[in-house]
């Protein structure tokens, strides 16, 4: 990885220096195995100056980067001193979520009000990061499978069963870490906890289930028409039950969602929903991305 | 609340649920679907700059939520975030009808509702860094921007396309980075995230005089972080490899848009945040000035040296960012405008040598070298016309937008200090002068005779020709309407403040 990235970016290196027009990205792959072969044997000229480049590059980007430190460093010596209750941060805004939270947002825990309720729009778009990562990873990695080296490669190396002691483990434990996961979804508006933590904490079930038990076994529960159809009702839901609330709240209309009483399982509007919406996208991405990097499937 | 007033808000939620939509829909209705939910923000952004982009309309705020800002999130549109929200739905429009014979054909097929999925999540982004009014929301949705990018990029799965999607993102990441350390110190500094209050309570800082070494800082690592993500001369390293080595569809909407969503992005924080007082005080618009003139001559340089054809075009996306900084560097007022504009004809035009350019290298049968070029424009003329409709007004020709904007950054130069004025004026001379060394060669080459019978006619799709279509009518419409476009882009900066 390193190498690969060194590689990278001495090529970025020549192509900026005026003498290396030549040298274009289309050519990447006849520059791979010369670097290769300069990584072997560093005797010609040309060599030896791509070495001191290469060279000169590292030490620059040290410098770089201690230049960088330092600035940063000179500058957080002009900020005021942390966790004043002068500072800035300490204004209004703060003190309506602390003041208000409950009965405006109807969660105990006033950080669900804060990320679900108040800033709902932000959490929607980090929501949907998480889907554009999974996406991303998806388009990259799916498609390597159903190429026929690798095909006749899986095939030739069989999945070898797991040890005993880890599926015994998986089986007792598994159950536990999704209904505490589901626990950590279901009480994110009444304590700490919510679905972006229980949701990491089900695919992190998923996971060790799959690693125990092999991913043909993992295919009855989970399959890529599961992943798609759970990221596609968690997210659809998230956008149209907040594209509701915004609709409402902006043109002040009546809206059918009551926060209820405070500390009540079913309370808080749509904070609770919103919870394993996003628990559930949270957790098939994690699954999602360990079986995508794993065998290029899910 | 007037019903219109909607229009924002609803554009942003139809592509985020879209994009859920097309990730499980069969390529055909993802295809469908996505043009139809771009058709419809155009739409939207049309009736929008219709009735917004008017002399004497005022911008308005819509609450997400039942909270007003800052406590909850705000958006904010006026006439400039209309024009934008035509430009962005319009220009992904065409280039994924242009360019969807590379997305449907072969291996890739399959994948295609996730990559129009991919497209929804970033139409959303963009539009979200329009009409934002708080700096997290857009730290939120340039996240977005960065790793749907990221995906455009690697699409097509070849060696290179990895490469430069590595780079790519290695890069952005820094970008990213910087931009969020400074939106963190700013918060630190003032405890606000919305624009309007972030203004207030720094000019009140810049008043007392106190911090100044911290916005200083803040400025520039901003200021840089932006600059990274947008490919400004010496953060670009990573652009021409990730203009050129992907779909055409990618080029054209990861040149022509992504880079415009971040440039956008600071030139809000400049004029909505900092106000161009302090950015003067950190002087970093030196800094711009200084980068912005080495990146229209660089770019231009590389774009020469380079013999392949679509990497010369990305080169050349170097230079005309160059432009664009060039604009800000000069500062609020005429340079802002000049910047604008400049970005809106390079989005058309850029996005139009992608994709007709791709048209005659199917026509060259496939090749990207120079000399297999030779006469692809004689093979298909309508593609070639339009090519060369793109490249007079990236050159800055009359009857292309190009020119208005190059005459607009000529302008406001004159009005600065003597060495500023000076320099600006040689160096849009020389970039000008290096433009038409490497179009003009171009297009000699692709007109000149060439050997014949070497390559089969590509079979004309009217969609995608309709989609270049409308990307040269763009770049048209904006010399000829150049009055009352310019009105916009000044009414929408005047409501910046």
């Amino acid at each position: 990885m390193k190498n690969d990235l060194d590689r990278d970016l001495s090529l970025s290196l020549e192509e900026s220096s005026p003498q290396a027009s030549r040298l274009d990205a289309a050519h990447l792959h006849a520059h791979d195995t010369r670097i290769h072969r300069q990584d072997r044997a560093f005797s010609t000229r040309e060599n030896q100056a791509h070495a001191l480049s290469l060279g000169g590059y590292r030490a620059l980007s040290v410098l770089v980067a201690v230049g960088v430190i330092l600035v940063l460093l000179w500058g957080v010596m002009d900020l005021p001193a942390f966790g004043r209750d002068t500072n800035p941060v300490e204004n209004e805004v703060a003190e309506r979520y602390l003041a208000q939270g409950l009965q405006e947002g109807g969660a105990t825990n006033l950080v669900a009000n804060m990320i679900l309720d108040y800033r709902a729009f932000d959490t929607l778009g980090e929501s949907n990061v998480l889907f554009t990562a999974a996406t991303a990873v998806l388009l990259l990695l799916r498609g390597l499978q159903t190429r026929e080296a690798d095909r006749s490669l899986a095939a030739a190396a069989p999945e070898a069963p797991a040890d005993p002691i880890l599926r015994a483990g998986a089986r007792a434990l598994c159950p536990v870490i999704l209904l505490y996961g589901l626990y950590i979804i279901l009480n994110g508006h009444l304590g700490p906890g919510g679905g972006f933590s229980g949701g990491a904490v089900m695919g992190a079930a998923l996971i060790l289930y799959r690693e125990a038990y092999g991913s043909e076994k993992m295919g009855h529960l989970f399959s890529f028409r599961t992943y798609r159809a759970i990221s596609f009702f968690a997210l659809a839901f998230y956008a149209l039950s907040k594209a509701y609330s915004f609709f409402t709240g902006a043109n002040h209309l009546p809206s059918i969602i009551s926060t209820g009483t405070p500390g009540a399982i079913l309370s808080a509007g749509l904070i609770l929903p919103l919870n394993i919406a996003v628990g559930f996208v949270v957790c098939c991405t994690m699954y999602g991305f360990f079986a995508l990097f794993e065998k290029g499937e899910i | 609340m007037l019903w219109w007033q909607n229009i924002p808000f609803f554009s942003i939620i139809l592509c985020l649920l879209s994009a859920a939509v097309c990730s499980v829909l069969p390529p055909r209705g993802a295809r469908a679907w996505g043009r139809g939910v771009l058709g419809l923000c155009l739409a939207g952004g049309a009736l929008l700059l219709a009735i917004l982009g008017q002399p004497g309309s005022a911008s308005f705020t819509f609450m997400m939520g039942h909270f007003p800002a800052p406590w909850g999130n705000e958006i904010r549109a006026g006439a400039l975030e209309a024009l934008l929200a035509c430009l962005f739905p319009g220009v992904m429009l065409c280039a994924l009808l242009s360019g969807a014979p590379a997305l449907s054909s072969g291996r890739q097929a399959s994948r295609e509702p996730q990559y129009l999925s991919l497209c929804m999540l970033l139409m959303a982004a963009l539009l979200s860094q329009a009409y934002s009014n708080d700096l997290f929301t857009c730290y939120v949705f340039l996240e977005i921007m960065t790793l749907s990018a990221g995906a455009l990029i690697v699409f097509q799965n070849s060696s290179q396309a990895l490469a430069a999607g590595m780079r790519y993102m290695v890069l952005n990441l820094v970008g990213s980075g910087l931009f969020l350390l400074g939106v963190v110190l700013l918060y630190y500094l003032t405890g606000h995230l919305l624009m309007e209050n972030l203004f207030v309570s720094l000019q009140a800082l810049a008043a007392t005089g106190e911090y100044h070494r911290s916005l200083t800082i803040i400025i520039a690592l901003i200021t840089v972080g932006l600059s990274i993500k947008s490919a400004l001369f010496p953060f670009h390293s990573w652009a021409p490899d990730a203009y050129s080595s992907g779909v055409p569809s990618s080029n054209a909407i990861l040149s022509s848009l992504v880079s415009k969503g971040y440039i956008l992005l600071l030139l809000k924080v400049y004029a909505r945040v900092f106000g161009w007082d302090l950015v003067l005080l950190s002087h970093v618009d030196h800094l711009l000035l200084v980068f912005a003139w080495a990146g229209m001559i660089f770019g231009s340089l590389a774009a020469i040296r380079t013999s392949r054809f679509t990497r010369m075009i990305a080169w050349s996306s170097v230079a005309q960012i160059g432009y664009i900084f060039l604009g800000i560097g000069l500062g609020a007022g005429g340079g802002y405008q000049a910047a604008v504009y400049h970005l809106l004809v390079h989005s058309c035009s850029k996005a139009l040598l992608f994709l007709s350019g791709e048209e005659l290298r199917r026509a060259a049968g496939g090749s990207d070298t120079f000399a297999d070029l030779a006469g692809a424009a004689r093979k298909h003329p309508v593609y070639g016309a339009l090519w060369t409709v793109g490249a007079f007004s990236l050159v800055g020709l009359p009857f292309t937008g190009g020119l208005i904007s190059k005459l607009l950054l000529g302008g406001e130069a004159l009005r600065h200090s003597p060495p500023v004025a000076l320099i600006t004026l040689a160096v849009l001379a020389l970039s000008t002068l290096l433009n038409v060394l490497y179009f003009l060669r171009t297009m000699l080459i692709l007109w000149s005779p060439g050997q014949e019978g070497s390559s089969k006619r590509g079979t004309l799709s009217p969609l995608g020709l309709g989609a270049c279509g409308l990307l040269a009518a763009g770049i048209l419409a904006s010399f000829f309407l150049a009055q009352p476009l310019l009105e916009v882009i000044t009414l929408g900066l005047s409501q910046f403040s």
